[in-house]
């Protein structure tokens, strides 16, 4: 029962800290994915984006002048839907780890002899990687697909208008913005998590949620592996220096009274 | 320096999830399923980005990508361990008299 409690409240701390840093940090994951998606001169036409930075400091000076502080911000619910990956992945690494070694998470061997130990820890963070990976990717590209849109103000230019979405405008009464050359409203394609969900299943079909998964497996995966790694390592050295302080000490004391 | 160390190395493998992902957002009106896709997986994608744009592409996104680590990583840590603090104490409490009950 308590050890349960500590769990949660391990996972309510993370999701805490989790939501803390997205807030602070979410300005500069809005110009690192604009920069990813930015392409070279090489690149055909209808792989260009509609903007053009030089740097970071140069992406973030053109986001505040043409759309405003809230472009620095968009993205920011799927991301933190993104938090409950967290209380997905350790729940699943906490039961796979009991039943490959029959250890709790951050729980220390007695005995020194546990290869068997480290291969079923990096198991448990295989699986339990790539379950919470599979469940929550989805708002990674609703996340990259909201920070790669441009909040225009009403456009001065041809190329300043942004596509519409398959959805149409049907929703929106008023426009909020001006209009393109063919008469036609002139609105952002995604707006919002479920009117973006919505124009991705229509466009692109469910696939679409799914795209890079891979690739990103490939990032993560491993990156879990070595982190895991190092903090169960880190735990056990820690507990075996413990054990062997206080056997010094006894020894110590010993020695006084002899 | 860790978190830097793994940003250079993965900074590749996250420039093309980030294509991957967002290629659907530039799309022209009138495309329809998959037909208009750009990139097609991790392989495809990092040799269309290094034809296009060599290493430079590969690294696009590199500078906020160590700018955001400290911050993460600090705001992160101070608030693990105060929130953490608090739901122990604040869950001690709760069960409290349950414990008691049980003993």
């Amino acid at each position: 029962m308590y050890a349960e409690n500590r769990w949660f409240a391990r996972i309510y701390a993370s999701i805490t800290a989790g939501a803390c840093s997205t807030l602070v940090t979410n300005p500069i994951w809005v110009i690192k994915t604009r920069l990813m998606s930015q392409v070279g001169s090489q690149a055909p036409e209808e792989a260009r984006t509609p903007w053009n930075y030089r740097s970071t400091l140069d992406a973030a000076r053109k986001m505040y002048r043409a759309e405003g502080f809230r472009s620095f911000y968009s993205g920011l619910a799927p991301a933190l839907l993104g938090l409950s990956h967290v209380a997905i992945q350790f729940p699943l690494y906490e039961y796979f780890k009991l039943q490959f070694t029959g250890l709790e998470m951050g729980a220390n061997t007695t005995t020194m002899d546990s290869d068997h130990h480290w291969v079923g820890i990096l198991a448990a963070t295989f699986l339990s990687k790539i379950c919470a990976t599979s469940a929550t990717y989805p708002h990674e590209v609703l996340r990259t697909r909201l920070q790669t849109q441009q909040h225009m103000y009403p456009a001065s230019s041809h190329e300043e208008i942004s596509f519409r979405g398959a959805l149409g405008s049907a929703h929106i009464r008023r426009p909020p913005g001006a209009s393109s050359s063919d008469g036609m409203l002139n609105l952002p394609r995604y707006r919002g998590m479920v009117r973006t969900v919505k124009t991705m299943l229509a466009e692109e079909g469910w696939r679409a949620f799914y795209n890079g998964m891979g690739t990103n497996m490939v990032r993560a995966v491993p990156a879990a592996m070595t982190t895991m790694l190092t903090y169960e390592t880190l735990k056990t050295s820690l507990f075996h220096l413990q054990v062997e302080g206080r056997r010094i000490m006894e020894q110590q004391e010993e020695g006084t009274y002899t | 320096m860790s978190g830097m160390a793994s940003g250079i190395v993965t900074c590749p493998l996250d420039v093309i999830k980030t294509r991957l992902q967002a290629q659907g957002s530039f799309r022209k009106p009138g495309m329809n399923g998959t037909s208009g896709a750009l990139y097609h997986g991790m392989l495809s994608t990092a040799r269309t980005i290094w034809r296009e744009d060599g290493i430079r592409g590969m690294y696009r996104g590199l500078g906020p990508m160590l700018l955001g680590y400290l911050p993460t990583w600090a705001v992160y840590m101070a608030v693990y361990d105060s929130s953490r603090d608090y739901y122990y104490t604040k869950m001690g409490l709760c069960l409290a008299p349950v414990s008691r009950i049980l003993n």
